[in-house]
């Protein structure tokens, strides 16, 4: 396991061609890996392709080139119900737009294990825990329009969290909110992430994240540069 | 199996926070199934209502000839009018020939307040379902008839009618309740008897002797109120029956269809098995029954493409929420069931409202039509033909489902999941 890295690319280019639009290449990355329990910044202006990266990670979105494994799974050979099964046990993605459905907060946290199968008696308390962690214990039946920006961020966050993933991703999480707010949440994702052993991608281009991170890789043309907070500061 | 009870689960928060949507959808469905519902409930009312209110008349009904339904229908169900007069000494000559034969004749034409005046004599009261029940109208009070211008009433025409024994009433001429001065003024009947109930038509029976009704008539004839000519010729004259009823008891089956031949030879009866026209009367509603079957068929159709709709626009406008299902690891064949389930829910929670309404209906036009036709009328459930009217609705359902399902199987993910 050690030495299976929980991310890799290799020759991944991902070329979107919109109708009418003319092909538009978004990423090239040669070659990329991600060791376990990494917790790493991917930072880029708006457009450079990070909300485009982490859905292929996630396998929602599949390359037109090259290939991704996570987990030394390549997402590319799984049939697309077990991609779909895959991201359920292994990938927790928390989306830009938080993606809650009108539910309540402990039916939208608890909507990945019963999609994998696990029976109401058991997925309710885990939700339950779950949203406990992110410190809305007392929000369980509350509705995504009952409640704030930040809860809902946390819900969207617990949701990514109860199947416990080996890789977290979150886009943009703390655009929506004040600074105090973010850095309160960011704190959470990070300490969760921590016990937990996930790996922990987040993409964002908010600087106030830079300084949280060890590990900073920069979107620009399509490429990823690694960068080290330090330079990046310099930036 | 627990995605699918998930499935099931989410379809149905689905339906529910679509409530007016869901609620219009499911009433059309329910109106559909209701009207297949309440036409099949009420023919089989109808049907055993009509069966169990002929069901004491015997084998054979004599009467002048003309329609056979219409003399079984004037004789048994007291519906229609009578079709003629039967000159009475075919009764007698009947009678006379075959000493065992209980028949008994009938001879109606006037009424008090629309309830008919039935001239008969005491074989009436041995009618019976079967041979081994007894007689279906027997006194609960008082006494039968022993002399003319005495009455027995029918238990619902004694009730409607507030009269008790040692009560006099006066009769009009007509079948139903006629002109004031069409009142036989001259001769009160006198009630001495009252029966219990029969659940069957003859309950708004009044009945008296031959002699009676005759003699009534021929007061009336007298009297300056009833000197002008009339349209009918269906007034009770002496010597004169509407009808002859002919027991099942004491013959032999052979010797019946004998008779019956003979009575149809002759040049001015005939003989009608209540049966068969019974019979002939079903198949003609049967007919009705299989013209408004279409036209359910259709609105079933029409609840079908209802459905279709609701859920192909609840869908597209729904495909952020499917895509964050299918993010959240849902498989494509989860949110096809899902869209495919809340189909069955709508037209499961339509087919239920449907059921309840249809009965409800049938149960209330079938108590206004023995009300109006003093047949007994009770509805039940009649699951043989009931359940295709809940099943095929549900499959339709299901049918109208699939496209807006298949909209959701084929849902580009990434596409709809960042279109806000
Ligand atoms: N479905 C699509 N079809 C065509 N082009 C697309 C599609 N999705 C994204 N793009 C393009 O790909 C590029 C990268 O988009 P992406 O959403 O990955 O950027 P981003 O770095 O997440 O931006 P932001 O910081 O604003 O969220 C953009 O130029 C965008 O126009
Ligand atoms: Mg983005």
């Amino acid at each position: 396991m050690s030495d299976i890295p929980c991310l890799r690319l290799s020759n991944l280019m991902h070329t979107y061609t919109a109708n009418g639009l003319a092909p538009r290449t978004v990423l090239n990355v040669p070659t990329w890996q991600v060791a376990h329990g990494e917790h790493l910044l991917l930072r880029g202006i708006s457009g450079s392709g990070k909300t485009t990266l982490l859905n292929l990670l996630s396998g929602l979105l599949t390359p037109t080139q090259g290939s991704v494994e996570v987990l030394g799974q390549a997402l590319s050979k799984l049939t697309e119900a077990d991609r779909d099964r895959f991201r359920a046990q292994h990938v927790g993605y928390v989306f830009q737009t938080h993606n809650l459905l009108p539910f309540s907060a402990l039916e939208n946290v608890a909507m990945p294990l019963a999609f994998l199968g696990v029976p109401p008696r058991h997925y309710r308390p885990r939700a339950a825990e779950s949203l406990a962690q992110v410190g809305l214990a007392e929000w369980q039946h509350h509705k995504p329009h009952q409640l704030s920006a930040g809860q809902r961020l946390r819900v969207a966050v617990a949701r990514a969290l109860i199947a416990k993933p080996a890789l977290l991703l979150a886009d943009e999480p703390t655009a929506a909110l004040d600074p105090e707010t973010g850095a309160q949440v960011m704190d959470l994702i990070q300490r969760v992430c921590h016990a937990h052993k996930a790996t922990l991608i987040v993409a964002s281009h908010d600087p106030a994240l830079s300084e949280r991170f060890a590990q900073v890789a920069e979107l620009r043309g399509g490429t990823l540069q690694m960068a080290s907070a330090e330079k990046v500061g310099l930036l | 199996m627990n995605t699918f009870r998930y499935a099931l689960r989410v379809a149905a928060s689905n339906v529910r926070a679509r409530t007016a949507q869901s609620a219009l959808t499911a009433l059309i469905v329910g109106l559909a199934v209701a009207l297949s519902v309440a036409i099949v409930v009420l023919a089989d009312a109808a049907q055993r209502g009509i069966i169990r209110a002929a069901d004491a008349f015997g084998v054979l009904v004599i009467g002048p000839k003309g329609s056979a339904q219409q003399l079984v229908l004037n004789t048994i169900l007291l519906q229609d009018s009578p079709i003629g007069l039967l000159d009475s000494a075919v009764y007698d000559d009947l009678v006379a020939r075959q000493p065992n034969l209980r028949i008994a004749p009938i001879a109606m034409g006037d009424n008090i307040n629309g309830y008919p005046i039935i001239g008969t004599n005491h074989t009436f009261f041995e009618l019976r379902r079967s041979i081994n029940e007894p007689p279906a109208f027997q006194t609960a009070q008082g006494r039968l008839f022993e002399a003319n211008f005495e009455a027995v009433l029918g238990a619902e025409a004694a009730q409607a009618l507030g009269l008790q024994i040692g009560d006099q009433f006066l009769t009009s001429h007509g079948i139903s309740s006629g002109l004031a001065s069409d009142v036989h003024t001259d001769h009160p009947y006198t009630v001495v008897g009252i029966l219990g109930r029969a659940n069957a038509p003859h309950d708004r029976g009044v009945f008296v002797t031959l002699e009676s009704v005759w003699e009534a008539h021929e007061l009336g004839a007298q009297s300056a109120f009833v000197a002008r000519p009339r349209a009918d010729n269906q007034t009770a004259v002496r010597g004169r029956l509407t009808a002859a009823l002919v027991l099942p008891f004491g013959v032999a089956l052979n010797d019946v269809y004998r008779i019956a031949q003979q009575v149809n030879t002759s040049p001015e009866a005939q003989a009608a098995f209540p049966g068969a026209q019974l019979g002939a009367l079903f198949s003609q509603l049967n007919q009705g029954q299989a013209i408004l079957n279409v036209v359910a068929g259709l609105a079933l159709i029409m609840a079908s493409l209802t459905i279709l709709l609701s859920l192909y626009s609840t869908t597209l406008a729904r495909q952020q929420a499917i895509a964050i299902m299918r993010s959240l690891g849902a498989r494509r064949t989860t949110v096809f069931t899902i869209t495919l389930l809340e189909a069955f829910w709508l037209t499961a929670l339509g087919v239920l409202i449907g059921f309840a309404l249809g009965h409800g209906v049938a149960a209330a036009v079938s108590a206004a039509l023995a009300a109006q036709s003093a047949i007994p009328l009770q509805t039940r459930i009649v699951w043989a033909q009931e359940l295709p009217l809940l099943i095929i609705p549900l499959v339709l359902g299901i049918a109208a489902g699939i496209l807006p399902s298949a909209l959701a199987y084929r849902l580009n993910v990434v596409e709809k999941l960042y279109n806000t």
